[in-house]
């Protein structure tokens, strides 16, 4: 690997590194755990980066990769993150401000979906359009409209529930 | 309840947690690819190791009874071959491609897992077995010129580490495997399922 590719995996981690942190957040519940899958999806990233081609937007490609690394990530018991809510109220009521509690609901509701499904999700969150997520995840985009309609209610639902708490 | 719009824009109000830094994510990538090499260079010296050390075994040491000759060929054959498997096992995890498609992944490693799963239990105790067997066969000239209590003595403690170490370790170690990788294998069967619905 040369200096360029070193350049050029700093430029996509400066780039993506945001976004990609975020969906591995949307997929963990965790911020712990979403940092080492950061750092588990940029090593990928840089195990492959001679293997891009550039047949595909380098962001697909890198969407791809962490959505890969985050169903790679199964190890022990079910991967089900739980994100505890029982301090967050008494901590935000006094902080008057509930936005970041709303925050937590709203990861809360994300792990309580399905595996490919939080994946799914949390692109569609991340503003990632619908032709982009169907390429990522090799779903049609048809099914893949289908499945987003269900997992929106599902989303709201679970939201919802926890909200009332 | 909120529709999908105000979960969006929370989502966006998220505040951006600080990225680790890159250089010390760069060192790291290097460092696992590094190290992913090294255990294969590994697994291929040892299989190297044990042919290098069988064939100087039988030119150094005059052995006479072909019991012994079998049982150092059925050592180094066992060792070569569960070397094999773990070679096949770190190019077999190697192989696996992030960047496919994500049904073609959670197959792959729906594969991996499964002879994972048949390694570490069902091929581990084949090892064992077959290792075993190989020391008896290597000890009975061996231990030829030991007085006969000796004998008795050594034959009685090997044959009852023998059997606890199979019927009491080898059981508990194949029920701790199996089930640690059956809950991976179902976990990725669930996702597959799910996945395709």
């Amino acid at each position: 690997m040369n200096q360029n590719q070193e350049q050029q995996f700093k430029d996509l981690y400066q780039k993506f590194g945001p976004k990609v942190q975020r969906l591995c957040l949307g997929y963990t519940g965790n911020t712990m755990e979403a940092e080492d899958l950061l750092q588990e999806v940029f090593v990928k990233v840089w195990q492959n980066l001679h293997t891009f081609r550039g047949d595909s937007q380098v962001s697909t490609w890198i969407y791809r990769i962490a959505v890969n690394t985050c169903l790679y990530q199964i190890r022990s018991s079910k991967n089900k993150k739980s994100v505890d809510l029982e301090k967050a109220p008494a901590l935000f009521e006094s902080e008057s401000d509930n936005k970041e509690l709303q925050i937590q609901i709203l990861h809360k509701a994300i792990s309580e979906l399905k595996e490919s499904d939080r994946l799914i999700i949390t692109l569609l969150l991340e503003e990632v359009s619908y032709p982009d997520i169907a390429q990522i995840t090799e779903i049609s985009e048809a099914n893949l409209r289908v499945k987003i309609h269900r997992i929106k209610q599902q989303l709201s639902i679970i939201y919802a529930k926890y909200e009332r708490l | 309840m909120k529709d999908f719009s105000d979960l969006q824009n929370l989502w966006s109000d998220q505040k951006s947690v600080q990225l680790p830094d890159v250089n010390s994510v760069l060192a790291d990538a290097k460092k696992v690819q590094r190290d992913l090499n090294s255990k294969i260079i590994i697994q291929i010296s040892i299989l190297i190791a044990v042919v290098i050390f069988i064939v100087a075994l039988m030119q150094v040491i005059p052995f006479k009874e072909a019991t012994t000759f079998l049982g150092i060929g059925l050592m180094a054959s066992t060792i070569l071959v569960f070397s094999a498997i773990r070679l096949y096992q770190v190019i077999q995890m190697k192989n696996i491609n992030l960047t496919s498609n994500p049904r073609i992944l959670l197959l792959d490693l729906e594969k991996y897992y499964k002879f994972q799963n048949l390694v570490n239990t069902r091929y581990t105790l084949i090892y064992f077995v077959l290792m075993n067997l190989a020391f008896v066969l290597y000890f009975s000239e061996v231990l030829q010129p030991v007085p006969f209590l000796y004998q008795v003595i050594i034959i009685v403690v090997y044959l009852a580490w023998m059997f606890f170490a199979y019927f009491y370790l080898g059981k508990k170690h194949k029920q701790k495997e199996q089930l640690k990788t059956q809950i991976i294998i179902d976990i990725i069967k669930d996702i597959e399922q799910h996945y395709d619905a």
